[in-house]
């Protein structure tokens, strides 16, 4: 069902903490405990080293990659309490810096490219932060959200442009207000709206038992149906569904052996993958009963020796 | 290196005994000794020659005694608790010689492993066991303990703070926990403090909040609980330490060890080592086998402290420190200039003796002075309390003549000192009140031992002086916190954020970051799944009391705690994990550990083996690239209904959809997707309908109603889309939508809807006349949706064909709104699929297709005013007038061509004179002096891409 494309050896340091590939597919971005940033040129089973990126000095936790049409932007968060925005023109140099944070930079996340060059963190000091790019000043306005999650916020994701229709009216034609949902510390899952120039807690979701690790909004088709995934210390894994984005049912994906840290959802919105303390990653999908079934497990000695990464999967 | 001497002044050996325990009464003076056969109460007086003096007591018991002690208050200096087995027996040696037991305590079902009376209500006392259990008792009511503090470990020792009078410790294998009985659920603080038991807990005299624990690892570790997570020092003995206790002076520390390890049994066993800054500054050598207890002998004179030991070699010892020892620690002594009337330097001990002598008169007499001291101090201490009311800059928060205490709240120079000042109960001339720090303080530890040093000064040179010496102190107090080197503002904030960081980074910052992801997948680009983790020789190093992955990056700075007792050569500042609340970046060296540490935390099993199988050079390398970190990308292709080579070969063209839907039918055909080719035949029979039905329109009634109403077509078409959207066919259903351009009109459509609504009533035919229209055109309903069509970007030129739309209806479907705009929705998102892949024709073909939302003004649309009659026009020329509205800036003529406008001063001109303008000139042709080419460029730019 999924075959290996590419094994790349990234020549890190230390332990990996996130890896992205850009909009394209073409070039992979990974960042890890020793500091860097990398990037490769990934072309049909070869990939070359294009940029290692330095600059922060603490482990980076994760990178996001920006739409193509704002040029070739990178945005990494790290352990050094920064946000670094990375762009190439030519070379890869630091486009910004922000360190409007008091500690760790957990998560960053770019808002749909409709909504034009915004950037969203999250932090330990239990702040969010949105980095919008103000293109008639060429600078960076920043909002904060403070104490968005009493101890700490870990996880941060838009809601897709397509999804924020939702409760679009047509007769009323007005703009769907933009939309993010971040996960905490606090056992908590929050919605953001933007409201004006502010934004506004919208809703707080309260299933998990443990710290959230990860939350993910699935990208819609334009359905009537949200969905946000999320997933926390307490091994388990919630989808949270919704068709007004205002109220929404949690559903229990499944309890896991070990803490689950990530949740990721294909572009269609319809699989979802897992991974967590465990090393293990498992992808899930909806049957027509609503039920959701993993349809496939990744990896349970990944990068081991190359010949059994060739087996299919 | 380590000097050592014997400075016992006396000994005594009790073999008869054969006691396992030993204490020291309050005052000083009577020593227990407790065994199997005998409890035995020796007094230690220099004046007597011998080991005369013992009262023994028969005790008839098949246990050893586990334990036994001396209350040590005032009120309750006649009794004593000996456990036993699985109870407690407390005794109360009465008038001095009769030794009884007034009552047992039962409730513990396992052997009792330590007791401690509480510091001042003699009523209490702790007991704990291994049964998991630590009991409070009040011996007036001894049937059941008043409080239990339940854990989950045997307890192996018990010690109520000697500050605060409701912390206790409690040691339960290699943690410690913290507890405020009047909150008995839960302990106030958890310390993971060894791996191996911990043999003993002792609470710092000065600190409320430090304490020195003492384990069989070979480690004696200093914690401040409210920041327990690290400890404050470690200092590694290579021998498994029985006791550490603070010395009473000073900052020194007293351990015995059990005596093994590095040095011969012999050698090392009843070697007292004491302890100055973290090293072993000097041995106390004398008894010739384990030391079982050692305490220091209580109420003696602060110049003058004396240490009363135990051994196994059954001798009773006694020791006094050197002066230079003390001033070692930092403690303060009286100077030698100063000579008091005892002569207290130079003779100590006799000083000692003679001074103790004048305490332990007679019983009977001693009870009587005791009362006498005890009125006429209170009256001073009223006094003393009195003094510091008015203070600047110090706050007294707690007051309390009944225990004779005070605590004071000073806030200097960003630092806090928070100070607890006891006053001894049987004050001479000499005695100065004791003073301690408590919890808040954020001075480090050194410092606060200089304060005190200079606060106890103080007190002396007053109290010789025979002056209250509180007022004074609290004022060396201010004083010495002032005198802390932190003068400039900048270094006070700096220190101020350090010590931030230290409360925050460390308690709260590392805790409340996540532990690092190690493992990790994410869907990127439409249709690969990058995944990421460890090794698959990476193995966790299992941690204590967590089963699962731990949830926060402390766990990770515990780690090397956990190396260290393993393998020494882990340095112990190796635990400096860096904090991202440091003032200014860290080093690189000291990340490096943090980083280590994540990687120690999975360590490699594999490593050793590898190392050994392969050759020097070679095991490098295959070490190299079995732990490096790989990404790995998986190709999911099949999981998704999406096909690249499909989309490269399907047709839009949204004017002829039977061409389209026959050509994508054969399409997909030839790429094998039957179940496609179907589709699109069905969409092409559909689509062949709807071409007839616009040609012959309204020929019959029945026909009337229409390509929407029949049920194998528009029906049909809709019900196709929304089977591949629910299954997330996206390419599909995008296609589809495309195909059949009636979907988009959603003018038409949704106009209609409105229109056939509101006129269903009258039942008239639904699309017969414009006058309709405009009859509801007036009503506002329409408005909004004129106002959208003007300002639609993509649609054909519906300004001026309203009328022409409405000619031929029937060729539209009838669906409401949010379904056309769930159609558009399919379609931006094919559209992006489109883009991921590259097929930037394709996708742009597709979004032609999309009605631009509420985007037409940003989209860019020129138009202009006519010169003559001043309309707007959107043409080449005026609608009126019928010249050419458009003037070129550089030539003055009519533009028919290619014009090109500035977004800023709006002068518009010929494409090629614009060129060639603005290839020699940069500000505007038109004379305005606007730099279009500069200023007008971000305007461009400022438009939405979509």
């Amino acid at each position: 069902m999924i075959s290996v494309l590419n094994t790349i050896d990234t020549g890190h340091e230390d332990m990996i903490h996130d890896a992205e590939l850009d909009y394209y597919g073409l070039r992979l971005a990974t960042c890890s405990s020793d500091n860097s940033v990398k990037i490769y040129d990934i072309k049909s089973g070869t990939q070359t080293l294009a940029a290692d990126l330095k600059g922060h000095f603490g482990p980076v936790w994760q990178v996001a990659w920006a739409h193509p049409k704002f040029g070739n932007l990178l945005a990494s968060c790290s352990y050094d309490r920064k946000v670094i925005i990375w762009k190439e023109s030519g070379e890869w140099t630091k486009l910004y810096e922000y360190a409007g944070h008091e500690s760790s930079v957990n998560s960053v996340a770019w808002a749909p490219a409709e909504y034009g060059l915004i950037l969203a963190c999250c932090s330990s000091d239990g702040s969010i932060s949105t980095i919008t790019y103000n293109q008639d000043g060429g600078n960076w306005d920043v909002k904060k959200i403070p104490g968005a999650h009493a101890i700490g916020v870990n996880s941060i994701s838009w809601c897709p442009s397509l999804s924020a229709d939702l409760n679009f009216d047509p007769l009323t034609n007005k703009e769907a207000p933009k939309r993010l949902v971040s996960g905490g510390c606090d056992n908590l899952i929050k919605i953001w709206k933007e409201q004006g120039d502010q934004w506004v807690e919208e809703n707080r979701l309260e299933m998990h038992m443990d710290w959230v690790r990860d939350v993910a909004w699935a990208p819609s088709l334009g359905l009537q149906r949200s969905m946000i995934a999320s997933c926390s210390q307490d091994k388990r894994v919630v989808i949270w569904s919704s068709d007004d984005n205002v109220s929404w049912t949690p559903i229990i994906l499944n309890t896991f052996d070990d803490v689950v840290w990530s949740v990721s959802w294909s572009l269609t919105g319809n699989i979802l993958a897992v991974s967590g303390g465990d090393n293990k990653v498992s992808l899930w999908r909806e049957n027509a009963d609503g039920q959701w079934l993993c349809i496939s497990e990744v990896a349970k000695g990944l990068g081991q020796s190359p010949n059994e990464e060739r087996s299919t999967l | 290196m380590s000097v050592h001497w014997s400075s016992e002044i006396m000994k005594w050996e009790y073999r008869e005994l054969q006691a396992t325990a030993m204490s020291v009464d309050y005052s000083g003076n009577n020593v227990l000794l407790a065994g199997r056969r005998w409890l035995a109460i020796k007094s230690i007086s220099l004046e007597d020659d011998g080991g005369d003096i013992v009262k023994k007591y028969p005790r008839h018991s098949k246990y050893d005694a586990a334990g036994a002690e001396w209350c040590q208050t005032y009120p309750g200096q006649k009794l004593c608790a000996i456990a036993s087995n699985q109870h407690v027996d407390v005794y109360e040696w009465r008038a001095g010689n009769d030794l009884t037991c007034i009552c047992s305590l039962r409730g513990h079902t396992r052997v009792v492993s330590d007791t401690h009376f509480h510091r001042q209500d003699h009523n209490l006392i702790a007991t704990c066991s291994i049964d998991t259990f630590t009991y409070l008792w009040d011996l007036r009511d001894t049937r059941k303990p008043i409080i239990s503090l339940s854990a989950v470990a045997g307890a192996s020792q018990v010690q109520w703070n000697k500050v605060s009078t409701h912390l206790v410790a409690t040691a339960h294998d290699g943690d410690i926990k913290i507890w405020d009985y009047r909150k008995s659920s839960t302990p106030l603080h958890y310390i993971s403090a060894h791996l191996c038991k911990i043999h003993g807990v002792d609470w710092s005299p000065h600190h409320e909040y430090q304490l020195v624990t003492s384990s069989h690892d070979g480690s004696i570790k200093y914690f401040d609980i409210n920041n327990a997570r690290r400890p404050e020092n470690v200092i590694m003995t290579n021998f498994p330490v029985w006791r550490a206790i603070y010395t009473p002076f000073g900052s020194g520390l007293l351990t015995i060890g059990v005596g093994w390890g590095g040095l011969p049994r012999v050698e090392q066993a009843g070697v007292i080592g004491i302890w100055i800054g973290g090293s072993l500054t000097h041995r106390l050598v004398g008894h010739t086998d384990t030391v079982q207890t050692m305490v220091w002998r209580p109420n003696t004179l602060p110049s003058n402290y004396q240490l009363v030991t135990w051994g196994r070699d059954q001798t009773l010892r006694l020791w006094t420190m050197h002066p230079s020892l003390l001033k070692m620690c930092l403690h303060y002594l009286p100077e030698d200039t100063d000579y008091d009337e005892n002569n207290s330097d130079s003779v100590s001990y006799a000083s000692t003796v003679s001074s103790m002598n004048d305490l332990s008169l007679s019983d009977k007499g001693q009870e009587i002075q005791m009362n006498k001291i005890v009125h006429k101090t209170t009256t001073s201490i009223d006094e003393e309390f009195e003094s510091i009311r008015e203070m600047a800059n110090i706050e007294v928060t707690d007051m309390n003549i009944e225990t004779r205490t005070c605590q004071i709240h000073s806030e200097r120079n960003c630092y806090t000192a928070n100070l607890q000042v006891t006053f001894p109960r049987n004050v001479t001339e000499q005695t100065i009140p004791k003073f301690s720090w408590l919890s808040g303080t954020n001075v480090d530890s050194t410092t606060t031992i200089k304060i005190l040093q200079a606060i106890n000064r103080t007190a002396y040179k007053k109290k010789k002086e025979g002056h209250r010496c509180l007022l004074y102190c609290l004022k060396t107090l201010a004083t010495s916190i002032d005198e802390i080197p932190v003068k400039s503002s900048e270094d006070s904030d700096s220190m101020k954020s350090s010590q931030r960081s230290q409360s925050e980074s460390e308690n709260a910052g590392d805790s409340c970051i996540p532990f690092p992801r190690t493992c990790g997948a994410k869907w990127c680009g439409v249709s690969t799944l990058v995944v990421f983790n460890r090794p698959a020789n990476a193995r966790r190093l299992s941690l204590k009391h967590e089963t699962g992955t731990p949830r926060s990056m402390s766990s990770l700075s515990l780690t090397p705690g956990l190396f260290g007792t393993g393998y020494t050569s882990v340095s112990p500042h190796a635990t400096t994990t860096p904090s991202p609340t440091n003032a200014s970046g860290f080093p690189q060296l000291h990340h490096r550990h943090a980083s280590n540490s994540i990687t120690t935390f999975y360590f490699q099993d594999r490593w050793k083996a590898q190392s050994r199988r392969a050759g020097s050079m070679r095991s490098r390398g295959s070490i190299s690239t079995c732990t490096s970190p790989r990404v790995v990308l998986y190709v999911a292709n099949n999981l998704f209904p999406l096909n690249r080579s499909l989309a490269e070969k399907y047709v839009i063209n949204a004017d002829n959809p039977v061409d389209m839907c026959e050509r994508n039918a054969k399409a997909a055909s030839e790429e094998g997707e039957c179940e496609l080719s179907h589709a699109w035949g069905l969409a092409a029979l559909a689509a062949r309908s709807l071409t007839a039905r616009s040609v012959e329109h309204l020929v019959s009634s029945e026909e009337s109603m229409g390509w929407a109403g029949h049920p194998l077509c528009c029906n049909l078409v809709q019900a196709l889309i929304s089977h591949y959207a629910k299954s997330s066919d996206l390419q599909m259903a995008a296609m589809l939508t495309c195909a059949f351009s009636v979907f988009n009109d959603t003018i038409n459509s949704s106009s209609q809807s409105i229109i056939s609504t509101s006129s269903c009533g009258n039942s008239t035919s639904p699309y017969s006349t414009i006058n309709q229209y405009s009859e509801i055109s007036a009503d506002g309903w329409t408005l909004p949706i004129i106002l959208r069509s003007s300002s639609c970007s993509e649609a054909e030129n519906l300004n001026t064909e309203y009328s022409a739309t409405k000619s031929e209806p029937t060729s539209a479907c009838v669906i409401d709104e949010a379904t056309v705009h769930l159609y558009h929705c399919f379609k931006r998102a094919y559209a992006d699929v489109l883009h991921r892949w590259q097929l930037i024709y394709k996708r742009t073909e597709v979004m032609k297709l999309v009605r631009g939302k509420s985007e037409g003004a940003a989209a860019g649309e020129a138009a202009w005013e006519c010169a003559r009659c001043g309309r707007t026009v959107r043409s080449a020329a005026c609608a009126s007038c019928r010249r050419l509205a458009l003037r070129c800036a550089v030539c003055g003529r009519g533009v028919r061509g290619l014009a090109v406008a500035c977004a800023l001063c709006a002068h518009a001109a010929h494409a090629q004179h614009m060129l060639a303008w603005f290839a020699q000139h940069d500000t505007c042709p038109a004379g305005c002096g606007c730099k279009c080419v500069i200023e007008g460029n971000s305007t461009w730019k400022g438009t939405k891409y979509v």
